[in-house]
């Protein structure tokens, strides 16, 4: 009788693991990822959600956007996988490089000295498009931490503004390019018309090695 | 009463429900396995390079600094951690700019399209307090889970960018200089960049 009744409450309990475990599983009508682990596409969206933001649909396959502000100020990142699924890339196309050549460098070397910063956010060129760009390792994710490195991203968007709003670039070119050489005109917050442009080819670049 | 003995069945179910009660770490094949990772502190880098066979010094503004050798080719890496500790960034600090007036801007601009080629690579330009900038590339580490090899990993994939993107950072190498096949040279390390 006693090993019955030890029978049935193991089953009980392993069913109720089950359970349990399915439950997760099934959450949201999407896996979930374990707490400090790693994430594939599909886990994604749980960890966004479990980090209080709300993903949608990226607009091509293996991505997802988020959004941050509104009213027209608002920005916007895409967020996908490197393809050895090492890397959560953020990414945000910001704006096309002027034609017009010389570019005034003292922004281009803005850009490059916002790529010291020990953030990890940093600025670089897919073409001619300004991209911003982070990569959060796939390693002991969790919600919280992610969701400040969103916050760190779009605080470093913001930041910078002058340096890759083309609009704002306007004037003669600065020869020679003091680093820092004026504080920032105006809000930092951009109006309308600087809000990042849709683009039309995926916005993680092609990536090629250790990503 | 004498309790009846279990049925193989029986016996097979509840072997099944106690494999499931194991959580999945525990049933992951022992040797295989991965150990947990680390964040690592100010006061464990130093070890850190030690154990990755590098002679490290300290930095002035914390961290260790130190060379690597391949092939005749030599860099120097400094290990920093990030001001909250939650990144570990290798910087790869290659050469002063001394006139940044001369620096192309097809050299500025190849460095922003090798930081996308290359990402997570990123190439930087470093103000410093002695007001030479210094031009480099650097990786981030998330400080969470970490193990030795994740950071030799990033001293391997920077090793190879800074080779790759030497046209576009060793002013040596730039059109119009006087010695453009001069080979790279490995800057005297000051800690200050």
């Amino acid at each position: 009788m006693v090993v019955r009744r030890v029978f049935a409450w193991v089953l009980a309990a392993g069913v109720a693991a089950v359970v349990g475990r399915a439950a997760v599983v099934a959450a949201d009508g999407q896996p979930a990822p374990v707490a400090g682990s790693t994430v594939t596409f599909e886990t994604l969206p749980a960890l966004l959600k479990a980090a209080g933001l709300e993903p949608r649909d990226g607009g091509a396959p293996g991505r997802l956007r988020i959004d941050r502000g509104g009213g027209g100020g608002g920005f916007y990142a895409f967020l996908a996988l490197s393809p050895n699924s090492q890397y959560v890339w953020i990414s945000s196309p910001l704006a096309d490089l002027p034609k017009e050549r010389p570019l005034p460098r003292a922004r281009l070397f803005e850009m490059l000295a916002a790529n010291a910063e020990d953030d990890g956010v940093h600025f670089a060129l897919v073409g001619d498009t300004i991209h911003l760009l982070r990569a959060v390792d796939n390693r002991g994710l969790v919600p919280a931490a992610f969701g400040r490195e969103v916050d760190t991203f779009f605080g470093v968007l913001v930041k910078t503004n002058r340096s890759w709003n083309v609009s704002r670039w306007g004037g003669a070119p600065v020869p020679g390019a003091a680093m820092g050489d004026a504080p920032p005109a105006g809000p930092e917050t951009p109006p309308e018309a600087t809000k990042p442009p849709e683009p039309a080819a995926p916005a993680v670049p092609a990536m090629t090695e250790g990503r | 009463m004498r309790p009846r003995s279990l049925g193989a069945g029986a016996l097979l179910v509840l072997a099944s429900v106690a494999g499931s009660l194991v959580p999945p770490s525990a049933r992951a094949e022992g040797p295989a396995a991965a150990p947990a990772g680390k964040a690592y502190g100010p006061d464990e880098i130093a070890a850190l390079v030690e154990g990755l066979g590098y002679e490290g010094r300290p930095l002035d503004r914390g961290g260790r600094g130190f060379l690597v050798a391949r092939s005749g080719y030599t860099i120097e890496i400094n290990l920093v951690l990030s001001t909250d500790g939650s990144k570990l960034n290798v910087f790869a600090p290659l050469r002063a700019w001394k006139d940044l007036a001369a620096v192309p801007e097809e050299a500025l601009l190849g460095l922003l399209r090798a930081t996308a080629e290359y990402g997570p690579t990123r190439a930087y330009v470093l103000p410093t307090e002695q007001g030479v900038p210094w031009v480099g590339l650097v990786r981030s580490l998330d400080n969470r889970d970490l193990h030795p090899s994740n950071v030799r990993e990033q001293i391997d994939f920077l090793f190879e960018h800074v080779r790759r993107t030497e046209d576009l950072w060793n002013p040596e190498r730039w059109a119009g200089a006087a010695h453009p096949e001069a080979p790279a040279a490995t800057p005297a390390m000051d800690g200050s960049r």
